[in-house]
Order: C-alpha cells, then structure tokens, then sequence
C-alpha cells in the first residue's frame, strides 16, 4: 500500500551549456514526485531558473535527459505578469486554450474557473494596465491554471509584490494545490517563502547542482504555520544550508 | 486658446501680407497678395481639385504598398536573420540613392504609357523605408517572455504574428505609417516634377505649369492644397493610432 508515488518528472544528469561556453547546470538529477510542491532556492545565478526553462521545454539540455511522466501540459508562471496589454483578463487567460483548439464552451468553462481560483472573476473585463502589480500576477498564475497542468513551474512568481500580497498569494497558491494537486516546481529568493509553502526545499549552489534537499515538517497548524516554531526550525535550516553552500564559492 | 492663438497669428501674418505688397507695390507675378490667391483658388476650384486627386491617388497607392512591403519584409528580417543580412545592404542602398536619379530610368522600364505607375514606384521607394525599420524596432522590442508564452502554447507562426508580433509592435508600425504617409506624397509631388506630364496632372505639374506661365497666384493656390493634404493625411493617421491604441497604450493614458 505505501509504496512510494512515482516520479513525475525526472532530471538524470542534465547538463546546459551556452554557446559561449557557460554551463549554467551541471549533472543535475533529481525526481520531483507526482503533486508533491518542491521549493528552489539559491544564490543569483546558480541556475533556479535555467532549470525551469529546460523543464518547460525552451531551453535544450546539452547533455542527460528530462522525463516528464504528466499527462497534462506544462504551466509556467514567468517572473512578470506577462499579459497581453490589449487583450482583457479574460482573452489573456483563453489565449492558450484557443491554441490548443478547446471548444469555445470548454474555454469558457476553464477560463471561468481559473479566473474563480484565483478570486479575479469579477474582473474579467478589465485591461491589465488597470490591474495591481498583484491582480496581474493573480492573471498570469490562472492563465498557468486554466491549461490544467500536471506540472505547474512558477518563476519567482511574487517578487516584486509587497509583502502582505505576497503572504496573500502564498496563501492562495497553497490552497490551490492542494484542490487541484499538481506537480510543482517553485523558484524563490526568499527564505521564508520557500520554508512556508513547500514540502521540499532543494537547495543549489553556484555551480548550477543540488547541494542539498530539505524535508519541510508536516503542517499541524496550517491556519497559524508562520508562528508556528516548526516553521521557524525550517527557515533556519534553510538559511542555514544557503549560507553553507553559498559560502563556499564566494 | 489652442486653436485661438494660431488663428490670431495666421490673420496678423496674411494681413501683414496683404498691406506690405501693396505698399511696396511688388508685382503679382513675384509676390501676389493672399487676396489673389485666394481669388486664384475660386477661379481654378475644379480644376485644382481634379489635380489634387491625382495627386492623393498616387500617394495613397505609393503608401499603401510601402505598409504591405515594409512589414512584410521587417516580418521576414525578423524572422529570419540570414534574410536581414542578405538583404538590408541593398535596401539601404535604394533609400539612400537619391530617388530624383532613378527616376528617369524607371520611367523608361515601366514605359511614358504608364506614367502614373512610374509615379507610383518613385513616391513608394520615398515612403517604405521607415515602415520597415520602425516595424523592425517595434518587432525587435517585444518582450522575450512574451514569446516564451507562445512558445509554451504551441502557438504556430501565424498565430504568434497575429495575436503578439503585430498588435505588440503596433505602436512603432504606426509611428512608421505617420512617417511614410507624409514621404509618400512628398514622392508623389518629386515623382511629378521630374515624371508628370499632360498625360498625368497632380498639383505638383500644376505648380510647374502655373510657374511657366507666371501665374504665381494658382502656384500659390496649388501649393495651399498640397498642405491641405499634407495636413489631412497627418490627422487622419493621428486618428487612425488613436482608435487602435487609445484603450491599451501607455500612451494614451488616461
């Protein structure tokens, strides 16, 4: 019964290189289980976001291989909102349906229900140039949601947002996974974002691998998790090892 | 006080105008007063008018084939770079061959029975350049996420130039049609100094005509047209650019 759940995705020694020599990854393996939330933290330029583009599928790897074992399609969350300025909330989160040739009655029922998850339904109307910086990233992640990924990679999605919106989207992106279970992969600067939405925290270091991989406690409390002392435990141990592999490449 | 202001001076300057040639009793075959002119316009309506839509026919062509050319072809050097460097030396080097030396030559391949299609070419060769180099820009500056998205949804090529490339470049397309707008009929009007003949009469072979027979007052006339046009092509691309991106550009914000 307790067998372990299979990967959904598989890094077997991926190495990407670019042309002028640069090797942003180097002979990185790692399984991501199937709906499990992993965190990817690590200094500037280690690579965090290298690796979700090779997963995408729009950066080759030079060398090893990547399996997705999804069904569903890939969902990225890139760093900006990256929305269509003329298109409303709505046309941008149909824009990928309506590639992918859905019925206009399956788009609507998707956008609507994407655009419910991430509480901007009322707001479907709207042009992004009248969105918050918070609305727009709200838009991009549904748009993410609305093509039902089985692998959803978001790119440090909520950076550039102030603090409370930022705990609010966490909060939002927690709950959402946990309806929906989706594989997912999150790039994060920031500590304590990682150590509060994760189950998994991989921790890289300057030379573009996996230094170390830390387990995130299970939640008793979910309603009160950030004055939780576990979650205070996980900070420390992921500061902790980010300052350890860091330091020894300065 | 926007539109106020420009009318006070505009009235000062013709009636300065007006008082200084009679004072200085220049003759009207240098300098006629605005009276004449105006006289001028009145008496030659019809004919100034017909001459003014063969000159608006042949701008109009010429602009419209610099707009189908110079997007097409910033579409294929954006696409492809091998294209680009193959070919930009010779574009460059049809903008900058002064176009008043090609033109006999075109006169003679498209032939004197086609006088207007020679027009044609000359004022387009004026008007396509910054179609293509400001779409150049505008498709060049789009987003490299943006293109990522279409990437991850599969979007084909076409669908990538129709609901990205083209409306995210729209704003510098439209800068470069405003450009080119104002260059094609500044061909049109170089195409009939140095192409028009009897068989073809814009304003500009009226302005030549005119001066033959010094009669200033109609040059005067027909030049007053020309800016007329000049002027109506600007605004109704203003208000072109306006429609297409008052609701989503940062331009227009409200």
């Amino acid at each position: 019964m307790a067998t372990k759940p299979a990967p959904a995705l598989k890094l077997d020694n991926v190495t990407i290189g670019y042309d002028n020599g640069y090797q942003a990854l180097r002979h990185l393996s790692h399984a991501f289980e199937a709906g499990s939330f992993t965190a990817l933290v690590g200094p500037s330029g280690c690579g965090k976001s290298t690796l979700l583009r090779a997963v995408a599928g729009l950066l080759p790897a030079s060398a090893g291989t990547i399996e997705n074992h999804g069904k569903g399609d890939i969902g990225l969350v890139f760093q900006e909102p990256t929305l269509l300025a003329w298109r409303s909330v709505y046309d941008n989160v149909a824009l990928p349906l309506k590639f992918a040739k859905l019925s206009s009655a399956e788009i609507q029922s998707r956008v609507t229900h994407a655009l419910e998850m991430v509480g901007l339904a009322y707001r479907a109307s709207a042009l992004p140039r009248h969105l918050s910086g918070g609305m727009k990233m709200r838009v991009s992640l549904a748009r993410a949601l609305a093509g039902r990924p089985q692998t959803l990679l978001l790119d440090e999605p909520f950076a550039a947002l102030d603090e409370l919106t930022r705990f609010r989207l966490d909060d939002d992106l927690r709950h959402i996974w946990q309806q929906e279970k989706p594989t997912i992969i999150f790039v994060t600067h920031s500590v304590t974002e990682a150590a509060y939405l994760a189950q998994n925290v991989l921790v890289m270091n300057k030379n573009g691998d996996i230094a170390q991989e830390i387990a995130m406690p299970m939640r008793q409390d979910a309603q009160n998790f950030r004055a939780a002392p576990a979650y205070h435990q996980a900070c420390a141990a992921i500061s902790e090892a980010l300052g350890h592999h860091a330091a020894a490449y300065l | 006080m926007r539109y106020f202001l420009p009318l006070i001076v505009g009235c000062a300057l013709l009636g300065f105008w007006e008082f200084y040639v009679a004072y200085a009793e220049i003759p009207k075959f240098v300098l006629p007063p605005p009276s004449a002119i105006g006289a001028a316009l009145v008496d030659n309506f019809a004919g100034l008018i017909d001459a003014s839509l063969v000159t608006l026919r042949i701008t109009g062509f010429a602009f419209f084939w610099a707009m189908v050319s110079g997007l097409g072809l910033a579409v294929l050097f954006t696409r492809a770079r091998a294209v680009e460097l193959a070919f930009y030396p010779y574009v460059v080097t049809l903008q900058v061959t002064p176009v008043v030396a090609i033109a006999p030559l075109i006169l003679i391949w498209v032939g004197f029975d086609n006088v207007e299609t020679a027009m044609v070419i000359i004022a387009w060769i004026v008007a396509f350049f910054p179609v293509l180099t400001n779409s150049v820009q505008g498709l060049r500056s789009i987003d490299g996420q943006l293109h990522d998205l279409m990437t991850l949804s599969r979007a084909n090529g076409w669908q990538r130039l129709l609901y990205l490339e083209i409306p995210a470049a729209l704003p510098a397309i439209l800068t470069g049609a405003k450009i080119s707008a104002g260059l094609a009929l500044i061909g049109a009007v170089v195409a009939e100094f140095v192409a028009g003949s009897g068989a073809s009469t814009g304003l500009a072979w009226r302005i030549i005509e005119a001066g033959n027979r010094l009669e200033i007052a109609t040059m005067f006339a027909a030049l007053f047209l020309l800016s007329v046009l000049g002027i109506g092509i600007f605004y109704l691309l203003s208000f072109v650019e306006w429609l297409a991106l008052r609701r989503w550009h940062e331009s227009f914000q409200d």
